[in-house]
């Protein structure tokens, strides 16, 4: 693909908006799926086809937990997007950030004559070949009306058509028998209008964000050591995903959630918290009857501080894994 | 599941090729009892966005729209990963396929270019000249042609590609502009600065000045992709109005009537008589009684919550109207709208965010009329389940929504008594043409509600939807349903309350 995963320059920035982390990069998207099995949640919509719920596009939305691991981990750090968005496109436009603006708007007419160039140039593709396709069915008939053609008329000069679609044409005539006169040339010039860009990343114009050190992690709620744990285990490769769907905290996938099924239900709680033995059979009970594993765990008191600052929080987390047998 | 996972193990190719492997399709039919649902249902895995690309026209990655009328499918997935070619190659494709698909850049032609300016002051976007059918139920109408947008509705459109917002060059002259000026003018060219990204369009709305939260978004862009019409509800902003509680008890006990006074003295028993009756009994005094539903009446020992039904006005509870304001100013003046001097307002999760319309070709943003689903939109890492005073002054938001007429039980059309005499055999089960009769309609009626309201639970992107609705339990009488069905005019508590207690009446006056 275009986006190779050695271009990508850490650390990566995660967008903070309205609170929450988004990635809009389509290249650190795939970037923290292959390498750092962190997959998020595409929130938004694909404009190539918006009227559906299956398939959602950028932005990928990151669980705290994901944002403070890849934080703690110094592959990510978090920028505040809407002060720098308020700055940047302030700064831009007013009268200091005028030559800049003028230059990227001129970036993005090319993009969008390049954009132009390329539609055109598959509306023309795409109407030769169903000229293509008409002509091998009418082909004895398109002929004949070829050879009426040029014994009746005299043709009309149509400047833009190329020789080659001199034989498509009557064809497409008789398919649309409505006006006698000569068919319009399809105007393919060289310079269409240029397409209005709507760009996915600011950058540019903006410049790219730099890590502050002065940023802290991102809050994460008390189940994260659980989340962690899952995602550090030496010689797993779990990925996990929010899990309102299923009534718990993460679902637990084995590999990339795009290929494989969901092992667990993960659910995280204090070492001494106390909580109802009904909620255990029914995240077991719920567990067992879609497949999957109920999974607890929490961090064991005292073990923490023996493996103090080599993880990313998961020191001392054990886990417990329920299903429902039956009754 | 062992069998299962062995089996894969054995045969990897099987698993990877494209029939379901054996696991998922027992997943499937646990989970999911209909067929339709195993789409929708099968949420635990991402979707293959090779099948999308499959349903899209390949030839060019830059300007499609999705081209046929089916929706695309999710993929087949494997149980575990075992260390195949297969495996591994299939599993980059899908991802080079995911990133073909993020990959697209949104442009939009000159003759279906719609512009619009930010504000960042109040969070709304001016659009200048609007075109296409999306502005049907989107956003609210200025002069000249143009119209002023809320801030999800904005990143809506931008984000399926129909909406160019730019940056204001020069917010004040671009907040003055108006539908006449913003035609393709000079002037509107000055005030156009940049255009938005969508990653700006993100930082500018989500948690902007338009009180777009990332939940309510998720939410909305989500019903938008499923073809409703979204139009946001009065407490979009988390404002809920509570009655003070002093003209609140006055509201509820309105001081009888002579009449009714006068009623009680003569006819019924008054709450003091009641209490006796209920402390020290007998339950069921000796007397004269017509029917059983008298003697039922007096053996309702336990007092119950009865939901406000439609007929009963004592109930004020305000209909929610949905917030449309046509201009700027007129946005402003509702949010600073002056409290009723009996009322105090607080902020809380639990009020309705959306009013949802069924798409409908009539539909006009003008004159929506009564919403289809109103959604009250919560985070699931924020908020807590709701108390009972919050259900309660949500489920106060909400209009009287009571079963539908099929639901209802089904009177016969002659109401005889010697019709009904005879009638009786047929009147139980048989008779019931619609569902609302036999003991499955009572179940359906409370599963109904008298109202109701959905929850959309949001927990970092992801969203679950839950309906609340208040079953008016004591509504259904049991008693009543044996042998020939009453004829009843309406639902009205007050009209049957009126009709148990002439019947206790004479009851008490016998002894």
């Amino acid at each position: 693909m275009a986006h190779s995963s050695r271009d990508t320059v850490l650390p990566i920035p995660i967008f903070l908006s309205g609170g929450k982390h988004f990635i809009f990069s389509v290249a650190h998207a795939s970037f923290l799926r292959a390498e750092y099995r962190i997959a998020g949640v595409l929130t938004g919509t694909l404009p190539q086809s918006p009227q559906q719920n299956v398939f959602l596009g950028l932005p990928l939305q990151l669980m705290a937990e994901e944002a403070r691991l890849l934080v703690r981990r110094g592959v990510c750090f978090v920028v505040d997007d809407a002060a720098a968005h308020r700055e940047g496109l302030r700064r831009l436009c007013g009268p200091d950030g005028e030559e800049e603006r003028l230059q990227w708007l001129a970036t993005l007419r090319e993009m969008g004559l390049d954009a132009a160039r390329a539609r055109d140039a598959v509306s023309k593709s795409r109407m030769e070949r169903a000229l293509g396709k008409m002509e091998t069915g009418r082909r004895e008939q398109a002929l004949r009306s070829l050879a009426a053609r040029q014994q009746a008329e005299t043709r009309q000069a149509t400047p833009s058509e190329a020789d080659s679609e001199d034989t498509l044409f009557p064809a497409y005539e008789q398919a649309t028998p409505s006006p006698p006169s000569a068919p319009k040339p399809m105007s393919v010039s060289d310079d269409p209008n240029p397409l209005g860009v709507t760009p996915t990343t600011s950058h540019p114009p903006l410049p790219l964000p730099f890590p502050d050190d002065t940023a802290t992690l991102p809050p994460a709620p008390p189940s994260y050591p659980l989340f962690a744990y899952l995602h550090s285990h030496p010689g797993s490769n779990y990925f996990s995903s929010p899990g309102l769907r299923f009534g718990c905290q993460y679902l637990v996938y084995p590999g990339d959630p795009l290929r494989f099924h969901s092992h667990f239900l993960a659910v995280g709680y204090d070492w001494d918290e106390e909580f109802d033995l009904l909620s255990l059979i029914g995240g077991g009970r719920l567990g067992t009857g879609v497949k999957k594993g109920f999974l607890i765990g929490g961090t064991e008191p005292g073990k923490a501080e023996e493996f103090a600052g080599h993880g990313d929080g998961e020191e001392g987390v054990r886990c417990f894994c329920i299903e429902w047998g039956g009754m | 599941m062992a069998d299962a996972t062995e089996d894969l193990i054995r045969a990897p190719l099987n698993s990877t090729s494209a029939s379901p492997s054996p696991l998922h399709a027992t997943q499937n039919s646990t989970n999911n009892a209909s067929d339709s649902d195993s789409e929708a249902g099968d949420s635990d895995t991402a979707p293959d966005y090779v099948n999308f690309l499959s349903t899209l026209n390949l030839e060019t990655s830059t300007n499609l729209q999705h081209t046929s009328s089916a929706l695309p499918k999710r993929g087949n997935k494997d149980f575990e990963p075992h260390p195949t070619n297969l495996q591994t190659s299939s599993l980059q494709r899908s991802r080079d396929a995911m990133t073909q698909a993020l990959s697209h850049t949104r442009t939009h032609a000159p003759k279906v270019h719609v512009r619009g300016i930010y504000d960042d002051k109040s969070g709304l976007t001016r659009v200048g000249k609007v075109k296409g059918q999306m502005f049907r139920s989107l956003g609210r109408d200025i002069s000249g042609g143009g119209a002023d947008l809320y801030a999800e509705e904005a990143l809506w459109g931008l984000e399926r590609g129909a909406l160019d917002v730019f940056w204001p060059k020069d917010a004040p002259k671009a907040q003055a502009l108006d539908g006449a000026d913003a035609t393709d003018s000079d002037a509107y060219e000055e005030c156009t600065g940049l255009p938005m990204s969508l990653q700006a369009a993100y930082a500018a709305y989500v948690g902007g000045p338009g009180g777009l939260t990332s939940e309510k978004y998720v939410v909305y862009a989500g019903l938008k992709r499923a073809g409703f019409v979204v139009l946001r509800a009065q407490g979009f902003h988390g404002i809920q109005r509570r009655r003070l509680l002093q003209s609140a008890e006055d509201q509820r006990f309105p001081s009888p009537g002579l009449w009714a006074w006068l009623r009680e003295l003569i006819f019924e028993e008054n709450q003091h008589q009641k209490t006796k009756r209920l402390a020290i009994g007998p339950l069921v005094k000796p007397g004269l009684y017509r029917n059983y539903n008298s003697i039922y009446d007096m053996l309702r020992i336990i007092p119950a919550y009865t939901p406000p039904s439609s007929t009963s006005t004592s109930h004020a509870s305000p209909a929610p109207s949905s917030t449309r304001p046509t201009s700027t100013a007129q946005k402003q003046k509702l949010n600073n709208e002056e409290v009723p001097k009996d009322y105090e307002t607080y902020h809380t999760s639990y009020t309705t965010t959306y009013n949802i319309y069924r798409a409908s070709p009539t539909f006009r943003k003008s004159a929506p009329g009564a919403p289809d689903f109103r959604v009250c939109v919560i985070s699931a890492r924020d908020t807590s389940v709701p108390t009972l005073a919050e259900l309660d002054s949500l489920l106060d938001e909400q209009p009287q929504d009571p079963p539908p007429p099929q639901l209802q039980p089904q009177t016969p059309s002659a109401s005889r008594p010697d019709n009904s005499a005879r009638g009786g055999g047929r009147g139980g089960r048989g008779a019931g043409r619609g569902r609302g009769n036999g003991i499955g309609g009572v179940y359906n009626r409370l599963k109904h509600g008298q109202r109701n309201v959905l929850l959309a639970v949001v927990d970092e992107g992801v969203v679950s939807y839950m309906r609340v609705c208040e079953a008016g339990f004591t509504e259904e009488r049991l008693n009543e349903r044996v042998g020939p069905p009453p004829a009843r005019g309406g639902k009205g508590g007050g009209q049957r309350g009126g009709r148990g207690g002439r019947g206790r009446g004479r009851g008490g006056r016998g002894s």
